[in-house]
């Protein structure tokens, strides 16, 4: 299945994109999703980082579905 | 005008307040949180804000609720600005009416709280030296 991985912030500009698509297994996690992003581009910063399925907050043992949108959110910072 | 929104133009103290205001309620608290010209003391050029923005809206929408149900408070607006901002500027915007003071200000210190933990908005320092440096706070 093909998923979007949303990026911001230091993230975005780590790898000069804002989104980019990755094929995972079916029943692939966020974890999952990780660990094969950091196979891709190893020099991405991937500690600290809080993550969004379909923009609600999951954890890293969530399972990821066809067509999710899964957001990376580095510490915020608003206000 | 909506009521939680994160927007590139400048923010409107009265949109909110209009957005806000009830015959019933003899308070309205009006937050700004300003662009400002040093962080811990090291100088600032001007600010950068980036933001989630389907899902920013939504977790301030979020707050808005449970700050109503926590607090007691009545309507509850909250605008966040983002691309670039000069010291100085509008970068948050709360309106909180209530049928006493007490409660609204409690809810907009609780609500600024949230806002630095929950919403996903990034502030980029863009320092007088030239650098850059997007702070986190997690």
């Amino acid at each position: 299945m093909i998923i979007t991985i949303r990026l911001f912030a230091g993230l975005r500009e780590a790898l000069n994109q804002n989104s980019l698509s990755l094929e995972l297994a079916e029943d692939a996690t966020v974890g999952t999703a990780l660990n094969q992003l950091a196979e891709l581009h190893p020099s991405l910063p991937l500690t600290g980082l809080a993550y969004a399925i379909n923009r609600q907050y999951v954890t890293l043992e969530a399972t990821l579905k066809p067509n999710d949108e899964l957001a990376l959110i580095p510490p915020v910072s608003g206000g | 005008m909506q009521a939680f929104l994160v927007t590139e133009t400048v923010l409107q103290p009265e949109a909110l307040r209009a957005l806000v205001v009830d015959p019933g309620h003899g308070a309205i608290v009006l937050f700004e949180g300003v662009a400002r010209n040093n962080f811990a003391g090291r100088a600032t050029a001007f600010l950068e804000y980036e933001a989630y923005p389907e899902m920013a809206e939504q977790q301030l929408a979020l707050l808005g609720q449970q700050a109503q149900a926590q607090f007691g408070i009545g309507k509850v607006s909250i605008h966040h600005r983002i691309g670039v901002l000069q010291i100085g500027e509008t970068a948050v915007l709360i309106a909180i009416g209530s049928a006493h003071r007490g409660a609204a200000f409690a809810a907009v210190a609780w609500l600024m709280d949230q806002i630095k933990l929950v919403v996903p908005i990034w502030k980029c320092e863009h320092w007088a030296d030239g650098s850059q440096e997007w702070v986190g706070q997690r």
